[in-house]
């Protein structure tokens, strides 16, 4: 069997562009690289990709949502996205421009009891930093990460938040599970102040809006394992969420060609977000 | 987001901003500050005719009105 050569996006072109490419000849996509990890072929003109190492096919990943931290968000309907007995998970990409200020919001979703269950982020108040989330006190509670280096980590760049619920009460057992860039952070504290928001399902706003980017937001209603969530996070590059039937996933502008304000669902719940009060569509992913 | 111009209303005001030309979907999606009493809209390009006359602020000055607690309820300490 011959060897398969590495190549980045560069040598990738360079190969179409000096004639070099050869049809049936395999290639592995490098770390850091579009579609990295996937063997891509050439063939009679143009590539064909094949799934990358974690197994998952890949995407086209050409568009995020740019928010601007005043008063903008996506609001996708008025759903109950979480039963308090039942497992969920949430995944999303961010590159957030500001957490030294403010508490940035990723998500706000309507659950089943009184009040909306929030994700965000801080390094403002030791308590709050890196990842804090829940509902309230007396439902599905509130929790942090508590972690300075954590916070300092996602003050900048893209990074890979996935939050997974297993369906048990938190007081009965430890129920929540983050992790950011695949990597699992222990829970370090309770947290408060979440707000109400009892009836929407929002991204990039909650009790504090979000400025910066996200993208490929999906909510599952099963509690990911970790082997997935290393797969989904795929060493920093967005894969297709498909195998793991997504309640909802939204591409944040891939599967609307990057204009108007519909951002359409990908999941089985047809609950189509709109872009509201000004958020813009911009070319900068993970990857 | 720099080239966005943000300018603040007394609630009051709503009433004369022509939604058609601001970046804010509806008089239903506004943010007001904790009293109330104040909103904003914003904009891109020439100022629009309704806002005329009023104040403008660049996106970063408008973020740090915002983060004050005029607008921003105060996270409870833990």
């Amino acid at each position: 069997m011959s060897d398969i050569t590495v190549i980045n996006d560069s040598e990738q072109s360079s190969l179409v562009t000096n004639g070099l490419a050869k049809n049936g000849e395999l290639y592995l996509k490098a770390a850091g690289s579009t579609d990295a990890g996937a063997i891509v072929v050439y063939d009679s003109g143009s590539w064909r990709t094949f799934a990358n190492e974690a197994g998952l096919p890949s995407i086209t990943n050409t568009y995020s949502v740019d928010f601007d931290g005043t008063n903008d968000y996506m609001d996708f309907g008025t759903n109950t996205f979480i039963n308090s007995s039942s497992a969920f998970s949430v995944s999303a990409w961010f590159d957030v421009d500001n957490i030294t200020t403010t508490y940035p919001t990723i998500c706000t979703l309507k659950t089943n009891l009184t009040k909306g269950f929030v994700i965000s982020l801080s390094s403002l108040q030791a308590g709050y930093n890196g990842v804090w989330f829940g509902s309230s006190h007396n439902e599905l509670r509130g929790f942090s990460t508590g972690n300075s280096t954590l916070a300092t980590l996602i003050s900048s760049g893209w990074h890979h938040l996935v939050l997974t619920y297993d369906g048990v009460d938190p007081l009965v057992s430890s129920s929540f599970t983050v992790y950011v860039d695949g990597v699992n952070y222990a829970i370090g504290s309770s947290a408060v102040g979440l707000g109400n928001y009892a009836s929407v399902n929002y991204v990039g706003k909650g009790a504090y809006q979000f400025e910066g980017l996200i993208d490929e937001f999906a909510f599952f209603n099963t509690e990911l394992s970790s082997t997935d969530v290393t797969a989904i996070y795929n060493s920093g590059t967005p894969t297709d969420l498909s195998s793991y039937s997504p309640v909802g996933w939204w591409r944040m502008g891939d599967n609307d060609s990057g204009t108007g304000t519909t951002v359409t669902d990908q999941g089985s719940g047809g609950n189509d977000g709109t872009l509201t009060n000004g958020p813009t569509f911009s070319t900068t992913v993970p990857s | 987001m720099n080239n966005r111009q943000y300018v603040i209303l007394n609630a009051d005001e709503v009433s004369t901003v022509n939604f058609d030309e601001v970046l804010e979907t509806s008089v239903d999606t506004l943010r007001y500050n904790v009293a109330g009493d104040q909103t904003f809209v914003k904009y891109e390009g020439a100022k629009p005719r309704s806002l005329y006359g009023k104040d403008t602020l660049s996106h970063s000055a408008m973020l740090t009105v915002l983060a004050g607690e005029a607008w921003t309820q105060p996270m409870e300490e833990l």
